[in-house]
């Protein structure tokens, strides 16, 4: 069992196998033994959070350790989210980006795969401005910075 | 709780790593955090583009030219669609591909007919900026439009000059798509060895209406594929023997998993036995249109082959050695004209597949029963039949021998539709003996799927559909 403490000040048990999906945490327990004893700050990551992470790591907990050679293509080639995860992702916006956040931060690379494959999927086929509303992004382009964008184009017609 | 923007720019660019150039062009436009991370040291613009060139457009230009600007000239990946008219507008364009430390070159050449059909069946008005080179014969004297179309057929050379000369100054490919409409000749081989393309090493290599004699010249292509994991031979009149493409398919044997070809069925008088021996080739689609193809006399070993696909006359040797206990995925097209070849080429053939599991007839048309007859024993679990199938009839007949034969182990029977309906009849009594799958016309839109439709969909990318 190890244990993790939240921003929050929550503390999870977690059985070893489950927290080592954490590259990060997996170091950690690694290299110092009595990181088994006192619970781990993750100082970064909330209650609600590291519980929804570790469901995915709790589900994952058999999975075959990722391939070590990252070469573009074979990160490529998994482009379809599987069933369960999926359906596990499918969480409200703020939640997604705390958990790619989080994915992040404990080094859980399928996760953040996950996340931003999803983020992915919700920016596809938008227009600009349909971007901006669905994520609530504010056009920080001056009228100036439009206009200069629009010359660049002008410029880049190079003929 | 976080935004989008909390984000750190590496997240924000793994999330883009999905999108092709132009659209990376449309996301910069969100906001300025974007357009920095887009612009950062670390952007993911040399990933690739994908051109359209087959109306004279400034916008694909202006298109190329930012992406161009913004990846500091490197881009690793091109796709592009051209028409013949059009080579000589984008000259300028292929000349940026070899310096461009271009990896994956995919090159589809396009006669102009088909634009037009194109255009024509999807409603579109062609703009003048495009008919300025089509030849209208109302116009000419007829020795003038001689004269015209032969000046035109001219420039058409010389500009294939340029695109062939681009691709062979290309010295870093390692994946070659080469597509040439069957109007258009062009010899992308003749003296191959003096440029940088021969000392390429290609995992993929895919022509299409590519001129096979003039490209097996001077035998750089054979050193070329010689560590191919994938190679396509296709179109119907690539204007080289069958001996051409088995030595390219043989150059490669070490490596080669995948592979498509069509035989042209033309005996060079020297070759005396073709023999394809591929050990680690997994999945190979073999098709031929030529009848005297039939006759042919070829051997093959493929220990590994799993899936395979055939259509035409092929010759019944070859069919023999092909179908064996190792593949388990069958794709039978059954084109009216030349199914009584293949036919004649399966019998007696099709039962040593002891070890097939999935099976998917295309265009059944007649003599469908001689294959049937052929099937009644094999441990068979899914059935797909999909195109036009006008003898669904004879299907529950094949059935009840089948549930005689191997009990009542009830397997899939999928069926795709393009035009008919089912007959319900038919359907009925095909029920009592296999769980039977419907599917939709292929040309409908993603939206309406149901959820049994995606899943079936999904099922059929599976099998390659």
């Amino acid at each position: 069992m190890v244990q993790l403490s939240t921003s929050d000040n929550e503390i999870f048990n977690v059985d070893r196998d489950v927290a080592e999906r954490s590259v990060l945490l997996k170091t950690m327990l690694d290299d110092l033994p009595e990181a088994e004893e006192n619970p781990i700050p993750l100082s970064n990551v909330s209650s609600n959070v590291l519980k929804k992470v570790l469901e995915y790591c709790a589900h994952h907990r058999g999975d075959p350790a990722p391939p070590t050679d990252e070469s573009e293509e074979s990160r490529k080639r998994t482009t379809d989210i599987g069933d369960w995860d999926s359906k596990f992702i499918n969480v409200d916006q703020e939640m997604l980006f705390e958990i790619i956040l989080a994915a992040n931060y404990l080094d859980i690379k399928p996760l953040l795969d996950v996340g931003c494959k999803t983020v992915a999927n919700m920016i596809k086929g938008k227009t600009p401005e349909e971007i901006r509303k669905l994520f609530n992004i504010q056009n920080d382009f001056t009228q100036e910075e439009e206009e200069q964008i629009k010359k660049e184009n002008e410029w880049a017609e190079d003929r | 709780m976080a935004h989008i923007n909390d984000l750190p720019a590496e997240i924000i660019l793994l999330i883009f790593e999905e999108f092709d150039t132009s659209r990376l062009l449309q996301l910069e436009k969100v906001c300025q955090k974007w357009e920095n991370v887009l612009r950062s040291k670390t952007s993911p613009w040399q990933t690739g583009i994908e051109l359209d060139c087959r109306t004279k457009s400034s916008e694909e230009k202006q298109k190329l030219q930012a992406i161009l600007a913004r990846s500091r000239g490197e881009i690793h990946a091109w796709k592009i669609t051209i028409s013949d008219s059009t080579v000589g507008f984008y000259r300028d364009t292929f000349d940026r591909i070899p310096t461009s430390k271009v990896q994956s070159l995919h090159i589809k050449l396009l006669y102009d007919r088909d634009l037009i059909e194109l255009a024509d069946y999807n409603g579109i008005e062609l703009t003048d900026n495009f008919r300025i080179d089509y030849v209208d014969p109302t116009c000419y004297r007829l020795d003038r439009l001689q004269e015209k179309i032969e000046a035109i057929q001219l420039q058409r050379e010389r500009d294939y000059d340029i695109l062939v000369h681009a691709v062979k100054q290309c010295s870093d490919l390692t994946s070659l798509n080469f597509c040439i409409d069957n109007m258009i000749s062009l010899l992308l081989g003749s003296d191959l060895k003096s440029h940088p393309l021969a000392r390429c090493k290609l995992k993929s290599l895919s022509l299409e209406g590519i001129d096979l004699d003039s490209l097996c010249n001077d035998g750089s292509i054979f050193n070329m594929v010689s560590q191919a994991q994938h190679i396509d031979i296709l179109g119907y009149d690539i204007l080289g023997s069958d001996m051409n493409v088995v030595r390219i398919v043989n150059a490669a044997k070490d490596t080669l998993e995948t592979c498509s070809l069509e035989l042209p069925g033309i005996l060079d008088p020297d070759d005396s036995s073709r023999s394809i021996n591929l050990p680690r080739l997994q999945k190979l689609r073999i098709s031929s249109h030529d009848p005297l193809n039939g006759s042919m006399q070829y051997s093959s070993t493929c220990p590994n082959l799993r899936y395979l696909r055939l259509s035409g006359c092929l010759p019944s040797a070859l069919c023999a050695d092909l179908l064996t206990d190792s593949v388990s995925v069958l794709h039978l097209e059954l084109h009216l004209e030349l199914i009584k070849e293949l036919c004649q080429s399966l019998r007696n053939n099709l039962r040593r597949c002891s070890n097939l599991s999935t099976i998917r007839l295309t265009e059944v048309k007649i003599g469908l029963k001689d294959v049937l007859d052929e099937l009644t024993t094999l441990p068979i679990e899914e059935f797909v039949v999909d195109g036009t199938c006008d003898s669904c009839e004879v299907f529950p007949q094949f059935f009840r021998e089948r549930s005689k034969k191997l009990g009542t182990k009830r397997m899939k029977l999928l069926l795709f539709y393009h035009y008919d309906e089912p007959n319900l009849k038919v359907l009925e009594q095909l029920s009592q003996y296999c769980e039977v799958v419907q599917a939709f016309n292929k040309n409908r839109e993603d939206s309406t799927y149901s959820e049994e439709d995606a899943q079936l969909l999904r099922y059929g990318r599976k099998l390659g559909l």
